[in-house]
């Protein structure tokens, strides 16, 4: 039973690989129909090309033979020689430029994969499904890791193993003709153990397929290993705890386990190898017994066996290639049916730019619930309150509470699992994202930069569509405009290394500024703040609380903080503790509430208050 | 003549010492390549025996013969294939632990580096060229030096043998135009030049297309950054959005796109060349030789046999020649890697190391003194520290505040060592700390720095920094860190041997930042050293859990001398002495209530900026 079950999964995957495959040929037809003329004309030229080659020897011997004249030799091996290398000329040229198409078809493809992720759903980048399609689509198309052991396929020999396919077939088909004109024994010769070769070398793919898959696991782990021992951030780590006996210790127990696997895989590759000589020695036995007994007994003249033999080996090496061919075709239809799949995964946003909003904003969330896909708790649950325009609203709690994912939400990067953000009224779900992002300023607390220019990072324009002045502006507020103005070129210095190798390096707390800077150039009618403030100093920290009044003006903000400080400059404050809303006061209220926000803020003013410094060392 | 921007003399030396190593690393490798000269051979197995049995045939030779010779044909072709897949897959099993062996001498190299070297954008910039090696198709450096060895070595052995075989025709041909061997050394030296021509032709050619390579570098970096840095993370992703920025990425994605289509065209026009020229010099030189044996043959000098021979040899010579000359190409090319990873490993420590043991004491009782040190970073003129002088009190705990990048963390690297002062002197016990053993030095500190780092291996591991340790003092460690309830967590998996994140392994457990800094706290307790030293430690914790480190501060630390850096000035409270460190000097020195009263300094300031808020 198990095995009629296998038998029809095998057919069932046969038919998915073939609709796979036509699906990657149309994809190709529709993109450049040139490709498929040009293989057309390779197969015919190679054809010629590889029979001449076998024919030369045999055209020379059969001139002594027949004993024939040095012109017309000459004249033989003239005509050969210009059709020989007219159509290997030919052939170079088709091979080169098929595999020049074959690259910008991959560009394609990895441009096509770009623009994936630009454009898809943001809750997309959080959902592990995606991720995980995503990384499948990545090795496609980008190889996978590095080294060795890359053992991702991946497109760019797509064009040309098809046509070296089609090719060879179409090679083999007339040898096999030619052959089995002569003697059908020879044919079957070759045809048999041909097939037992290709046998062979599939039986050793299936074999260490699970083999491979313990060796590059353990790679992958050795090379984690080597990467942290190599990786100068640790540096200061590996020296203060010696770390240098573990780190090479851990690389050198998983390269031991990959020599270990590595060592079977060749030993079995060798052994199966050594099995297809066998099969080469008797297809050679048979063929040139063959050929050598119609000499001998039937007159055969040794010019044909030449060619015959030459036709045999062509044959057999045909057969061979075209198989490997057929499998490297059938693993890139499959990558090919991955990216597809990845790409038509989720819905993706519109593309047009629209205006940023000027219109005051009042937020209210109706028994808004969230949790990502497959979670078994939500992460916020039943949040119910209402922001009112130019409010200004501080969001505190414990790491973990979902400050950020409910500002997230409230800016529409993710959308509610139940109830709804209404904006001014309007439910956030009915607007497309793109539209909803228009009415926000956002600076969250991990930042990213592009490896442009410190102006365009502020504007998030290119150059020329960059208001200098007003990013000078923001620089200012921001507090970081004497530093900009201190480098060589200014706003126009490039930021990132490992892009730029002129950029300029800036502190964690320099990046902060910057991404404050960006937001407040946005200038859009909702500034969201998420952890401003964690890697300044307490002058620089003061001093943004001094300022914000001033951004935030005619703002509806958030500022969230686990710095029970901040809540000072702000209207009304929101507490939020696993999930849900603990607490909602201004300071005041809060504290004589006497519950967690009080608590809260007793613990961190414990060691401001005046005293307790001594009480802190006697306790 | 500069071949590669190398004399010639560079070329060999640099390269003879890649072999060198690589027979060091494997030591088994030289004896596969002498029993690989055998395999060499094979190719001309083929051509002997068909010329030997068509010319049995043509002979009429006795049918024993016949069988004999297609017995020794096949035999002798299926004993060299068993050989070649011996030797073949043996190489290829030798080669993964060439590369792996290769990567561990490059890190014991970073691992054992003065510090000061892994700051500079000099050696980094090193480093990131030998990771760009690792790129070049099928891996630059030491590897491509290996697997190209082998096949050199048989390369070599053809053409040798295919010269044999020349000066033998030429030797028998003498009698087919009476007696004169001029016209088979005129064709001898005419396929030769031939084949030269075209070479160089195709390395002129290679040259070209190498510079087109390296021109496209950046370009792969700039989308890789995107592709792999930027486009993927939560982080860009939000900015992505919410900023509208995907007109901006996109126009830069199509104009690299459209960069790197050119660079590829121009290529693609350089390698139609090289395969032309290539194909056609050679299939060229194939029709002239059958027609010139042929010519030959006719006159009677050569047999049916002897055609074949021939032909099969010169055909070898240009197929191996041009074989031999590539690999000598990528071989030179090759050099520029091999010498970036000889010049990195070349790099000389140049920070004193003493051989003074440092006393061990159970009581803790280590003096440590900064006296006047001045410290700048190299390469920049700009002093961090100036005439810095602080003493240690044993047993208390010292507090450093100031603002950004006033040099507060330089001073802590000063004292662990990573950079020697410019000027002046650090004591330990009243002796420079240079004298001493490094290592020793070293392991008087546990550090929790600001950018600490943990590893994505298990978590026991990370506390212990060792891959055996004692599971007790872990638990013990990481539940005075406050993170009992991790380790509950934890317990219901793999317990310590739980992987961190899922970098590593698949079923790592992911922790937060918070976690994460108790973990470097718990690791700095488990090495329970005479000093501890804490950088900003409570960054990513909210305030429950900072009360929570502030509050066991005395019971973390102990009997231990103390650093403590960071921007909550309350952590000054548990401190008996505090240091203010203002553009690199000692500004106020003295206990928070001796600060906090001269309302003049910059304590006071920093204080108060923080304090006003949570005075109610």
């Amino acid at each position: 039973m198990g095995k009629a079950g296998s038998k029809r999964e095998g057919a069932h995957r046969m038919r998915e690989s073939g609709r796979e495959f036509l699906a990657l040929l149309s994809y190709v037809w529709r993109w450049k129909k040139s490709v498929f003329a040009m293989m057309v004309i390779y197969m015919v030229s190679y054809t010629v090309m590889m029979t001449l080659q076998v024919y030369l020897p045999k055209a020379v011997l059969a001139e002594l033979e027949n004993r024939q004249t040095v012109q017309h030799l000459f004249m033989v091996l003239g005509i050969i020689s210009v059709f020989l290398i007219g159509s290997i000329l030919l052939s170079d040229h088709l091979v080169v430029r098929l595999q020049n198409n074959n690259v910008i078809l991959q560009n394609k493809m990895k441009m096509d994969y770009i623009h994936k992720l630009l454009y898809t759903e943001y809750a997309n980048l959080e959902n592990t499904e995606f991720i995980t399609m995503r990384d499948t689509a990545k090795a496609q198309l980008y190889g996978g890791d590095v080294g060795e052991e890359n053992v991702s396929v991946d497109l760019s020999n797509f064009l040309s193993s098809l046509n070296t396919m089609l090719a060879t077939f179409l090679s083999m088909v007339f040898y096999a003709v030619m052959l089995g004109r002569k003697s059908v024994f020879i044919t079957f010769v070759v045809v048999i153990t041909g097939a037992a070769i290709y046998a062979v070398f599939s039986q050793s793919g299936k074999r260490n397929y699970q083999y491979n898959e313990m060796i590059s696991d353990a790679w992958r782990k050795a090379k984690y290993a080597t990467d942290r021992a190599g990786d100068f951030l640790m540096a200061k780590d590996v020296r203060l705890y010696q770390m240098e006996g573990w780190l090479t210790g851990v690389t050198r127990k998983y390269v031991g386990i990959r020599r270990r696997y590595k060592g079977i895989v060749q030993r079995f590759d060798g052994e199966m190898e050594a099995l297809v000589g066998v099969f080469t020695a008797v297809q050679r036995f048979g063929v040139y017994g063959y050929l050598i007994y119609e000499v001998l007994f039937y007159g055969m003249p040794a010019s044909d066996l030449v060619l015959y033999a030459g036709m045999a080996e062509a044959l057999s090496a045909g057969l061979n290639e075209c198989f490997g061919h057929m499998r490297r075709i059938k693993q890139m239809s499959f990558s090919f049916s991955c990216i597809q799949k990845f790409l038509q995964y989720g819905k993706d946003t519109q593309e047009e730019a629209l205006p940023i909003k000027k219109e005051a904003v009042s937020i209210r969330l109706e028994h808004v619930s969230f949790r990502f896909p497959g979670m078994e708790k939500d992460i916020l649950h039943d949040l119910d309150f209402q922001v009112e325009s130019s409010e200004k609203l501080a969001v505190v709690g414990v790491n973990g509470a979902g400050k950020t994912t409910l500002m997230k939400l409230i800016c529409g990067l993710l959308e509610p699992t139940e109830g709804r953000i209404l904006l001014n009224g309007r439910d956030l779900k009915e607007l497309a994202p793109d539209e909803r992002y228009t009415w926000f300023s956002c600076a969250f607390q991990d930042v990213s930069f592009l490896p442009v220019t410190v102006k365009e990072n502020i504007s998030m324009r290119p150059e020329q569509e960059t208001d200098s002045q007003k990013a000078a502006e923001c620089l200012l507020m921001a507090g970081i405009r004497e530093k900009i103005e201190s480098l060589p070129k200014g706003m126009q210095e490039r930021m990132e290394k490992n892009v730029n190798e002129d950029a300029v390096d800036f502190s964690g707390g320099e990046r902060q500024k910057l991404v404050l800077a960006r937001a407040l150039y946005r200038d859009a009618p909702v500034l969201i703040l998420d952890e401003p403030t964690a890697a300044l100093d307490p002058l620089a920290e003061n001093e943004m609380y001094q300022k914000y009044a001033e951004f935030a003006k005619g703002k509806t903000s958030f500022f969230v903080s686990h710095r029970l400080s901040s809540t000072s400059f702000c209207d009304r404050i929101l507490l939020l503790n696993g999930g849900r809303v603990a607490e909602d006061g201004t300071h005041q209220e809060l504290l004589e509430k006497g519950g967690l926000y009080a608590e809260m803020f007793e613990l961190q003013s414990h060691y401001y208050k005046e005293g307790a410094a001594q009480e802190g060392r006697l306790a | 003549m500069k071949k590669y921007g190398f004399s010639l003399k560079e070329l060999l030396y640099i390269n003879l010492r890649g072999i060198a190593l690589i027979f060091k690393l494997g030591k088994k490798v030289p004896v596969i390549l002498l029993v690989s000269l055998t395999c060499a051979v094979r190719t001309y197995w083929t051509i002997w025996f068909t010329a030997i049995l068509l010319d049995d045939v043509t002979t009429g030779a006795a049918q024993e013969v016949i069988i004999r010779d297609l017995g020794l044909f096949v035999g002798g072709g299926l004993a060299f294939s068993l050989l070649k897949a011996a030797v073949d897959h043996y190489y290829f099993f030798l080669g993964s632990g060439i590369w792996d062996a290769a990567n561990i001498h490059l890190n014991e190299k970073i691992l054992n580096m003065d510090y000061e070297y892994l700051e500079s954008e000099n050696i980094y910039n090193k480093r990131r060229d030998l990771e760009e090696m690792a790129h070049v198709k099928g891996g630059g450096g030491i590897n491509m030096l290996y697997w190209n060895l082998m096949s050199l070595v048989w390369e070599t052995v053809d053409i040798v043998i295919a010269v044999v075989y020349m000066v033998q025709m030429i030797l028998k041909s003498g009698s087919a135009f009476q007696g004169s061997r001029l016209y088979s050394v005129g064709f001898v030296l005419f396929t030769i030049v031939l084949t030269v021509l075209g070479m160089r032709q195709v390395n002129r050619l290679h040259k070209e297309l190498f510079e087109i390579n390296n021109q496209m570098i950046p370009c792969f970096r700039e989308s890789g950054y995107y592709v792999s840095d930027y486009l993927e993370k939560e982080s860009s992703g939000k900015s992505i959005r919410l900023f509208h920025q995907q007109p901006l990425i996109w126009g830069h994605m199509e104009e690299l796109f459209r960069k790197m289509c050119g660079f590829q065209a121009k290529g693609f026009r350089k390698w139609v060349q090289i395969d032309s020229i290539t194909s056609g010099v050679k299939n060229l030189i194939l029709c002239i030789i059958y027609f010139y044996l042929g010519i030959l043959a006719l006159k009677g000098v050569l047999s049916a046999g002897d055609i074949f021979l021939y032909a099969g040899s010169l055909a070898v010579f240009t197929n191996s020649f041009s074989i031999w000359v590539s690999i000598l190409t990528q071989l030179a090319g090759n050099t520029k890697y091999l010498k970036a990873y000889f010049d990195f490993l070349d790099i000389p420590n140049k920070k004193y190391e003493g051989v003074l043991p440092v006393e061990k004491r159970d009581d803790n009782r280590y003096e440590l003194e900064f006296c006047n040190v001045s410290f700048h970073y190299p390469g920049s003129e700009e002093y961090v520290l100036k005439n810095f002088s602080v003493r240690f009190r044993i047993g208390e705990r010292l507090a450093v505040v100031g603002r950004n990048g006033s040099g507060k963390t330089t001073f802590i690297k000063l004292l662990c060592r990573l950079y020697d002062p410019t000027e002046g002197e650090i004591l330990l016990n009243g002796i420079d700390i240079r004298k001493y053993d490094y290592q020793e030095y070293l392991s008087l500190f546990s550090v929790v720095f600001q950018d600490f780092k943990l590893t994505a291996l298990p978590l026991g591991q990370n506390v212990s920094a060792a891959m055996d340790y004692d599971k007790d003092k872990v638990k013990e460690v990481l539940r005075r860190a406050g993170l009992g309830g991790l380790l509950q967590k934890f317990e219901m998996g793999q317990g310590l041997e739980t992987p961190l994140y899922t970098d590593f392994d698949a079923d790592g457990v992911d922790i937060s930042g918070g976690e994460a800094q108790k973990i470097a706290i718990a690791r700095a307790l488990y090495h329970d050293t005479p000093f501890e030293i804490l950088d900003e430690p409570t960054a990513a914790l909210d305030p429950l859990a900072e009360y929570d480190v502030y509050s066991k501060f005395d019971d973390l630390v102990g009997t231990k001398t103390a650093v403590y850096i960071s921007h909550r000035l309350s952590s000054c409270q548990f401190c008996n002495d505090i240091i203010v460190i203002d553009k690199g000097r000692v500004v106020q020195h003295g206990s928070h209530e001796e600060l906090a009263e001269d309302k003049k300094g910059l304590y006071y300031k920093l204080w108060n900026a923080q304090a006003q808020y949570y005075q109610v």
